[in-house]
């Protein structure tokens, strides 16, 4: 049967053709969408066929088979959305083939090398882990100081000590400086909840606190901005989150609940939210209660308080710039205001002296004096941050001396011809497996250190705990990104350099021109190590020595023979009346103790950061006693000198008749003396506190450390603190002198005090000395922390070093082996190898000293008495340093000397 | 409850194409027209309908498929049945056989139960 020409069914009707160079495709692999347009176009071809074969005309024949097919474009979509379907699961499976391939691989090589698997493992535990634990530090400290607040950015503090109440109502009326101001205070108060007193942290705040700092209650409501009028609502607190969870188990309830501080009823109005610490990280609240509410619970020095009183500085205040207000613009505008108070003659100038603005960011970390909490927690993030570098050098100067010794083995599956790609994915997988058994190890040490830490309390008396510990998601996080980040730095190079060998050296098996070019990488990995190191043995070296200065340091005080107990009896709602009986019967029952010579009571402990400052009006030069000075000064009762061992040089102590009434007396120290006295006698004079010259000074006291170790040569007063009893019923502090052992006397201190009044808590009790120990805490800290890392890093660079001599011996066997035979000395070939190990030594040292130094000044701040590039420290570190790495020199350099000539001559290179 | 009347076709259909296939390696049009030839098309599916179904079986692993010469030389793809596939045939057979047992003796049965 003839077919028209136009009408030849080899071209097939439908589905169009396909360019031809589609056809390629297959090439690299197989294209679904051709396949399929094949598959139907031979179906379709076929049924034509057989119709012309049946004697149906083409035309008819084509209509038939497209009639029985049905919609051609249908199935074709139906069979290529299939096909590549199909296509995309076999490529997932050969992937993940693949890797399982690699990973059981790696497993199988990792586990064939339990004492490389296990050193690289170890190293990457401690130093991920130890990052993880510090990281919650640094999170809580340095990256979110202030937790809960609205833009805490635009947040700003007054720097000065303290304002009035009047003062801080003034500008936040009339300065215009802020777009808000608010004032508080935290101080301590006995809660009652129904089942028990126990001391808290209670904050005194103005109305506007909350709103200004944008915190929400979780619970309840904050206080209204004028909540703060005198006597204008019920008394209410908030609780913080904490509290509510520690005393009311987390009770939704708690809202209208009564409880009773310093045995005043309060109304429980609201809970803050999870987190929010207030202002500063030293001292997170409990509780909040408005300033009008506070006087309701006043006690001790407070019985009497007057919050209108201009004279009176307690506040801090904070406030929030305005949008688009810089922080000199605020400080110029308050600065301007000032100025004009204090020209108009206005009390509330007083205490505004040279009041700054810094950010409350900076407050709330900062420490009284020195560098800040932040510098401290970067410090060690930084310490930590260096363990960390030189666990990942140590774990590619294994990876490398393994590279090494599979060269052989690489060598001949690139020569089989496996890809570079493929050998680099399958080294780098081997890395990836260790960094994970590193980060899950890590993951212990996190949890471990991190316990350690909540032990600890960080300078500033800020409890670790309070901050948060444990492993947040970004600690999880963090831990997961620095277990990638040091298979980059350790994997990478290692896995690319061992899949580049000289191929035919290696094969041949003279692979020791070949590995040149990584024994250079090794060298820069060893003194990498080696320089870092130092950095943290020279930090340690200067905590060391800046603690053992400050534990040498002449205080004034016979500290080793004096125990400590801290009491407030206004917690206990005493007044002045029944405090001054209390401390009088006390110290009579103390003083019968055997073993007890002196007893005595002052205001504040000294050394421990903490003064009272007075105004005191003293001659000047042209003899007119009108200004006043500020000083710090200790309230002290009778026999203070004798118990703290300070020596008088002039006059007399105070004594049980300088009470009350009894004509108002002080005692000076020996700068004072000299300063405002040069040619004659301090005793016997007269200066001012209430009225002019009311005072009469009747001793001279030696020069000690005041507030803190090591400010001696300031002018200081003393005051009894029986005509000072304001303070009587707020913290006192009880000071026992010991005829032995002080701390004999510590249980004997807290069982005195329960038999007198049990229900009068003993807030901290202790020997002088170890309440030393406390403010010498971040010394320690830092000292202990820094040596530890220093220590283990000292152990790693050891293992570096020995690792690259060892392998330098092994590679130049052959040489070494030459020279013996020809006579070179078991000397000179130690010799040979010690002063290739001196060569790395010295420029690890070289770099690391440059580094120590560089580093040193950011710890200066820390350091007492002594200097940031203390040679002692320095030289100490160096001698360590140096010591340790030669002698693990030493071992592959007898190694060598004991090399056989035959033998490493019958040897392959 | 009855299976939807799609459902029934394409069941069928897989078990037809696996049985087909029992015979030895097959393109889609020799397939076609086994079903047309065996069934007398009283069976009569659209004969486009067999590629998704066929491509279908090759991603859940029960047929291969090839490319190969036809009988009048041209390039076809070729299908066989995996063991994977005969299993699944077996499966489908003793189900099939199952399920028309029971119809039989429901639709031959005469009293209501009592």
């Amino acid at each position: 049967m003839p077919r028209p020409p136009e009408h030849a069914p080899r071209d097939a009707p439908d589905p169009p053709r396909v360019p031809a160079w589609r056809r390629y495709l297959r090439f690299w692999g197989p294209d679904v969408d051709a396949d399929v347009d094949d598959e139907l176009r031979f179906h379709l071809q076929m049924r034509i066929d057989d119709n012309l074969a049946r004697g149906l005309a083409p035309e008819a024949a084509r209509a038939e088979a497209l009639e029985r097919f049905g919609d051609v474009e249908r199935v074709r979509a139906a069979c290529r959305t299939i096909g590549h379907q199909r296509e995309s699961a076999m490529k997932r499976t050969e992937h993940l083939a693949t890797l399982r391939q690699d990973l059981r691989y790696a497993a199988r090589t990792l586990r064939r090398a339990p004492g490389f698997t296990l050193a690289a493992v170890l190293s990457l535990a401690l130093g991920i882990g130890a990052n993880a634990a510090i990281f919650t530090l640094i999170d809580a400290v340095v990256l979110r100081p202030l937790p809960g607040i609205a833009h805490p950015e635009a947040l700003v503090e007054l720097s000065t000590s303290s304002i009035s109440y009047p003062a801080y109502r003034d500008i936040r009326d009339e300065s215009g400086a802020f777009a808000g101001f608010a004032g508080y205070r935290t101080r301590p108060m006995s809660l009652s909840t129904g089942d028990g007193a126990s001391v808290i942290s209670g904050g005194i705040v103005s109305g506007n606190y909350f709103p200004l700092l944008g915190v929400r209650a979780a619970l309840g409501r904050t206080f209204a901005p004028d909540e703060d009028r005198p006597g204008s609502r019920i008394p209410a607190v908030v609780l913080s989150h904490g509290l509510w969870q520690r005393a009311f188990g987390g009770d939704s309830a708690v809202v209208g609940r009564t409880v009773r501080i310093n045995a005043h009823p309060f109304t429980v109005i609201g809970v803050a939210p999870r987190g929010f610490r207030g202002t500063s990280l030293a001292s997170a609240p409990d509780l909040w209660m408005t300033i009008n509410a506070w006087p309701l619970t006043a006690v001790g020095s407070f019985t009497r308080l007057d919050i209108e009183n201009t004279g009176w500085g307690w506040m801090q205040g904070v406030g929030r710039l305005a949008p688009g207000t810089t922080l000199a613009q605020a400080q110029a505008r308050l600065g301007a205001y000032i100025e004009r108070k204090r020209a108009a003659g206005s009390p509330t100038a007083q205490f505004l002296d040279d009041v700054t603005i810094v950010p409350a960011r900076d407050a709330a970390v900062g420490l009284d004096g020195g560098p800040g909490l932040d510098a401290f927690v970067l410090l060690l993030g930084a310490a930590v941050g260096v363990a960390l570098l030189i666990a990942c050098a140590n774990v590619a100067n294994l990876l490398l001396a393994r590279a090494a010794r599979r060269q052989r083995e690489i060598s001949v599956r690139l020569a089989l011809g496996a890809g570079r790609g493929r050998l680099v994915r399958q080294l780098l997988t081997e890395s990836l497996l260790v960094a994970l058994l590193g980060g899950v190890a890590a993951l212990a040490v996190a949890a471990v250190g991190g316990r350690l830490l909540a032990r600890v309390s960080l300078p500033g008396g800020v409890d670790f705990q309070a901050l948060g510990t444990g492993l947040s998601p970004r600690g999880l996080g963090v831990v997961a990104a620095l277990a990638l980040l040091s298979v980059v730095l350790f994997g990478l190079a290692p896995a690319l350099q061992a899949s580049r060998p000289a191929l035919a050296a290696e094969l041949r098996g003279t692979g020791a021109a070949a590995g040149a070019g990584r024994g250079r990488l090794r060298d820069a990995l060893v003194v990498a190590q080696l320089a870092l190191c130092l950095v943290l043995l020279a930090g340690a070296g200067l905590f060391v020595r800046s603690l053992r200065t400050a534990l040498a340091v002449d205080t004034g005080y016979d500290t080793e023979r004096v125990a400590v107990g801290m009491l407030n009896l206004g917690l206990q709602r005493y007044d002045a009346e029944r405090a001054r009986l209390f401390y009088a019967t006390l110290g009579e029952r103390l003083a019968r103790r055997p073993g007890v010579t002196a007893v005595s009571f002052a205001a504040t402990l000294p050394l421990t950061g903490n003064e009272d400052v007075y105004g005191f009006a003293l001659p000047t030069a042209a003899g007119d006693t009108a200004t006043r000075t500020s000083l710090a000064t200790d309230i002290v009762a009778p026999d203070y000198f004798r118990t703290v061992g300070l020596r008088l040089v002039r006059g007399r102590e105070f004594t049980a008749r300088d009470g009350p009434g009894a004509p108002l007396v002080a005692i000076v120290n020996e700068t004072l003396a000299r300063r405002y006295w040069p040619d004659g006698d301090a005793v016997g004079q007269r200066i001012g506190i209430d009225a002019p010259g009311d005072l009469l000074i009747v001793g001279v006291a030696r020069d000690a450390s005041y507030s803190s170790l090591g400010d001696v040569s300031a002018p200081h007063i003393y005051l009894p603190l029986l005509q000072r009893d304001t303070r009587i019923a707020d913290d006192v502090v009880v000071l026992l002198r010991a005829e032995g052992d002080a701390a004999a006397l510590v249980p004997e201190l807290r069982a005195a005090v329960r038999t007198l009044d049990p229900d009068v808590p003993v807030l901290h009790a202790d020997t002088f000395d170890g309440m030393l120990a406390e403010v010498l805490r971040p010394q320690r800290l830092a000292a202990a922390l820094l040596g530890l890392f220093g220590g283990l890093t000292l152990v790693l660079a050891a293992v570096g070093i020995y690792g690259v001599m060892a392998y330098l011996v092994g590679q130049r066997a052959r040489e070494i082996g030459v020279r013996i035979a020809l006579g070179a000395s078991a000397r000179r070939v130690v010799g040979l190898v010690l002063g290739r190990s001196l060569v790395l030594v010295g420029t690890g040292v070289v770099l690391g000293l440059g580094l120590a130094l560089a580093a040193s000044r950011v710890v200066a701040g820390f350091l007492f008495g002594i200097g940031a590039a203390d040679p002692w420290a320095m030289l100490g570190s160096t001698l360590l340093l140096a010591g340790v790495a030669l002698v693990a020199s030493y071992v592959p350099a007898r190694r060598a000397a004991a090399i056989d000539p035959q033998v490493a001559l019958r040897t392959e290179g | 409850m009855p299976p939807s009347p799609v459902e029934l076709l394409q069941g069928t259909l897989d078990v037809l194409i696996l049985k087909t296939l029992s015979w030895g390696p097959r393109h889609g049009y020799a397939i076609a027209r086994w079903i047309e030839q065996v069934t007398d098309d009283v069976l009569r599916v659209e004969e486009g309908s067999l590629y998704p179904a066929l491509h279908r079986m090759e991603k859940r692993g029960w047929i291969a498929a090839e490319w190969g010469l036809s009988e009048n030389n041209r390039r076809a793809k070729y299908y066989r049945l995996t063991t994977q596939g005969r299993a699944q045939l077996r499966a489908e057979l003793s189900a099939w056989e199952t399920f028309a047992g029971a119809m039989r003796k429901a639709l031959a049965a005469d009293a209501t139960p009592a």
